[in-house]
């Protein structure tokens, strides 16, 4: 019944009458060629198509759009997906007509009363508004595509510049003064993070107050923090002493959200260590609101072709979430290739990017389809896989290790190629994106501190060092009134016959929360202070009472003593010295001197004649870590000292490295020449002993004997200390 | 005449417009006149042995305005992938809207063009970053729309590529 009247509510008439002066081309499809149009033409129409045959129309064949879009409309009135009465299909816009008459068109497919219907209508009236609005935003994003270009390269040479000046020694309050009205904000800060240059725009821009400089928690401190959200490995990067550029989202003093983008380029001194951290920084909010849309666009890395970084953070973000509500596991892996930029530099940019994407490929194939892997940037990577067994997390970890084994041929010439891979696991290590990231970043470089290719999971320990290194200073501080410090003590064997017991002191700090932190990382730190001074006292005053104390037993022990070429320098050091040997009553001629070559870099003459006085005293000297540095043999005999410490880097290689085996055999050979000892540190295998002897070096130190040990670890076995060298 | 359709796909503004206009009828404009949705031009190219009938498909450079729509790529028989050479942006972008192609089109051919190469002063592309598409085994060409340098060019090397893989295929 309602069929009926539907069936003549839709007659021809019906229709003419509602389309009159609506300029829509309505067809009905009598065939899958033939359209049969309903009421009148519209003109445009016409001037367009003409009819086949008897007011028939072949919309396909005049129209290469139609013809495209018929495919889905065939599709469509064979079963709309949409059943409700209104659904249609649109084509879309697309223009027809040569260039000073085209029109935009759009086609729309419909049923009604069981008629397949196609309906074209001409969208020319109101086009030309929304023409403009998209050309408008077309344009803006544009213009604004090309400020963020400009703004990055400015940014790079400004920061590249300052480095240049600092590197050149020249006064910060020079720089200041030429970066003073630069548009950028620029930031200089020494290690510690506090304030040494800052120019009006950094004021401006975020709100500092200038006077503060050198102020507790610094600008770069609260950045870091910032930009940890997005980029997790970035105070790992940069305190290790890399270059870092990018975008955050960064809430000034005052409370209010600005993007900035920013420079961080650390300045290495000549030991390698960071002295200061350049920063260049510009509000980039307009920029980036305007450019938000287009993110979507760029998930790809240009060179492997894996996801980046972007679309890396939105896929583990919701694995992690999914992992959360389903209660799965997840391990993250970042994978970070072994000397990557040494092949790049020597082979060429083309040859590392062949490189990379060899990898990405193997990487990409030591998981499942389903499990994430991503190009992060530069030569790291990162795997997300769930885990259904505990046993796949180290599988993986293997393959991927493994997937580096097989050469990359350039050239027909062979290149291998490790990685270093860290791994932080969901949710044991981490609960968001940012902390897992994090973990497995600096997993990762443990894994390469430990000597590269190989895979070690997150421990909270590996973290501790890294994320609070900017804090160390005040706990630093702390640590001497709190009894913080310990020292332990590694024996040095004597390859000869040796009537007392040698020993090192070496420094070790038991942070409250962090645990065992370094010397390595805190000794730089307090170099930066005052607070090396009596840290170095400290260390003087309780290893001469420690060495003194088995004077009574008839106990003979040398101990030796690191002192900083900072420490070195100071006027009062022999006073120091002198009255630590007074305090203890320790005999001159059982403390030793430990100075690395450093100490000579600044002042020499001064750190000659106080060495010289100091020998006059009876007191020895060594110089450490001989040959990882400048040194050269040539002007080693106007040092003096009287031992030389063969740097550990060579002895590792021995005996199979060929430069390392030389370098040895003539450090030796000159330094007995000179009437000098030789110890030989890091000493690990009986094949570098075995060396070592041969080439008759006096004393070994390292693992292969002792450890440092606490000092009540020691008097039970100095006898076997005294003759572990020959009895070996 | 054998008759085959090509599509160029790229982000917004990198001359997508313009180098079919050069094409087929030897114009420029230096007016940025933005395109909304689907263009279609036909032009013959002749080859060697046989001339070609291009239907020419001008896609609206997509953005947050207009997503690629995949039902306009069925039936291409090659593309152009296009990039505006002063626009690092704009690689990034076809790199990924060439995979989504790729996806919907399998192997056909195409060809990487490094648009408005005249503006050597602003270039930003570098050729070293494309070499890693060059080792993937992608032609890559430099064209300005501009001056017309490599557009016809452009075009034969495409149609050629399209009848020796219609020929690789028969095989
Ligand atoms: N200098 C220069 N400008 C070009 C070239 N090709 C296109 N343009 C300009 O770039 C803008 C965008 O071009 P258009 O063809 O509309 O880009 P589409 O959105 O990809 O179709 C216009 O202002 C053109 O004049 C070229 O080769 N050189
Ligand atoms: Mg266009």
């Amino acid at each position: 019944m309602s069929g009926s009247i539907a069936e003549d509510s839709l007659s021809d008439g019906f229709f003419s009458d509602v389309l009159e002066g609506l300029d829509i081309a309505l067809f009905e499809r009598i065939c899958s060629s033939r359209f049969r149009p309903i009421g009148r033409l519209p003109l445009w129409f016409k001037s367009f198509y003409s009819p086949v045959e008897h007011q028939q129309y072949d919309l396909a064949m005049q129209s290469a759009f139609l013809e495209n879009f018929l495919i889905d409309a065939e599709a469509y009135w064979e079963s709309p997906s949409d059943k409700r009465s209104g659904s249609r299909l649109a084509s879309g816009v697309w223009s027809e007509g040569g260039e000073t008459v085209a029109r935009p068109l759009e086609a729309f497919a419909l049923v009604a009363a069981r008629r397949s219907l196609l309906a074209i209508v001409d969208l020319s009236s109101n086009f030309e508004d929304q023409r403009q609005v998209y050309q408008r935003a077309r344009e803006l994003a544009l213009g604004q595509e090309k400020l963020a270009l400009e703004l990055s390269q400015k940014q790079r040479e400004l920061q590249a510049a300052l480095e240049q000046r600092v590197l050149n020694q020249e006064s910060l309050e020079v720089i200041a003064n030429t970066v003073a009205g630069n548009a950028s904000a620029v930031l200089i800060c020494d290690a510690m993070g506090r304030m040494q240059v800052a120019n009006k725009a950094l004021v401006d821009i975020f709100h500092i107050e200038s006077g503060a400089s050198g102020q507790r928690r610094s600008v770069l401190e609260r950045w870091l923090q910032e930009a940890e959200g997005a980029y997790p490995e970035i105070k790992r990067v940069v305190t290790s002493g890399s270059y870092w550029e990018g975008e955050f989202e960064s809430q000034g003093i005052t409370g209010e959200k600005k993007w900035i983008r920013l420079n961080i380029g650390p300045v290495l001194d000549s030991e390698g260590t960071v002295s200061h951290y350049i920063c260049i920084a510009n509000d980039v909010t307009d920029v980036h609101y305007g450019n938000h849309g287009q993110e979507r666009f760029e998930d790809v890395d240009p060179v492997t072709q894996l996801p980046n970084r972007h679309s890396f953070w939105r896929k583990i973000t919701q694995l992690i979430e999914q992992a959360t509500t389903q209660h799965q596991q997840l391990a993250l892996y970042y994978v970070d290739l072994d000397h990557f930029k040494r092949v790049n530099d020597s082979l060429g940019h083309h040859a590392g990017d062949f490189l990379l994407n060899t990898f990405a490929a193997r990487i990409a194939h030591c998981v499942k389809r389903t499990d994430i892997v991503a190009h992060l940037g530069g030569d790291e990577f990162a795997v997300v896989a769930q885990v259904k067994q505990l046993g796949n997390i180290e599988t993986i970890a293997q393959r991927l290790l493994d997937s580096f084994i097989p050469p990359v041929t350039i050239d027909s010439t062979d290149f291998r190629l490790s990685a270093s891979i860290g791994v932080a696991l969901f949710p044991a290590d981490g609960l968001d994106a940012t902390t897992l990231m994090k973990h497995a970043d600096l997993a990762m470089f443990h894994a390469k501190e430990l000597g590269r290719n190989q895979c070690q999971f997150f421990k909270p320990a590996i973290g501790a060092r890294f994320l609070n290194r900017l804090n160390l200073e005040n706990d630093l501080e702390a640590a001497i009134q709190r009894g913080q410090f310990e020292l332990y003590y590694q024996p040095q064997i004597c390859l000869a016959e040796e009537t007392f017991v040698r020993l090192e002191a070496l420094i070790r700090w038991r942070h409250p929360e962090q645990g065992f932190i370094s010397p390595a990382i805190f000794i730089p730190l307090a170099e930066e202070s005052e607070l090396i001074h009596k840290i170095g006292l400290w260390v003087l005053n309780t290893a001469c009472a420690y060495a003194q104390q088995f004077a009574g037993q008839g106990i003979k022990v040398v101990v030796a003593v690191n002192v900083s070429a900072c420490q070195a320098r100071r006027k009062d050091f022999i006073d120091i010295v002198e009255q630590a040997l007074q305090d203890s009553g320790l005999p001159p001629e059982q403390l030793e001197i430990e100075i690395t070559e450093t100490s000579f870099l600044e002042q020499m003459d001064e750190v000659v004649t106080m060495l010289s006085k100091l020998r006059r005293m009876g007191i020895n000297v060594s110089l450490d870590d001989f040959g990882s540095g400048f040194s050269s043999l040539t002007y080693l005999k106007s040092l003096p000292v009287d031992n030389l410490k063969l740097d550990q880097t060579f002895v590792r290689e021995l005996p199979d490295h060929e430069e390392s085996r030389a370098i040895t055999a003539s450090v030796i050979r000159l330094a007995h020449d000179l009437k000098m000892n030789v110890i030989a540190e890091g000493v690990e295998t009986v094949e570098q002993l075995d060396y070592l002897r041969q080439q008759g070096c006096d004393y070994v130190q390292g693992y292969y004997f002792y450890r440092p040990l606490p000092g009540d670890e020691l008097p039970p076995i100095f006898d076997q200390i005294m003759e572990a060298g020959s009895i070996v | 005449m054998i008759s085959k359709k090509i599509c160029l796909i790229g982000s917004f503004a990198v001359g997508k417009t313009s180098l079919v206009r050069r094409f087929v009828t030897d114009g420029f404009d230096e007016k940025y006149q933005t395109t909304i949705g689907v263009k279609i031009d036909k032009k013959e190219v002749a080859l060697a042995d046989q001339t070609l009938q291009f239907v020419i498909w001008d896609l609206e450079g997509p953005d947050e305005f207009a997503e690629l729509r995949t039902t306009y790529l069925r039936g291409a028989s090659g593309y152009f992938l296009v990039i505006d050479a002063t626009r690092p942006k704009t690689l990034e972008i076809a790199l990924s809207l060439n995979q989504k192609v790729r996806e919907t089109l399998n192997s056909v051919p195409f060809l990487l063009l490094i648009n408005k190469t005249d503006l050597e002063a602003e270039r930003r592309i570098s050729r070293e970053e494309l070499q890693p598409c060059i080792e993937a085994g992608w032609s890559v060409m430099e064209t300005s729309a501009k001056t017309g340098r490599n557009v016809e060019h452009a075009f034969e090397v495409l149609a050629q590529m399209l009848v020796d893989h219609a020929e690789a295929r028969s095989l």
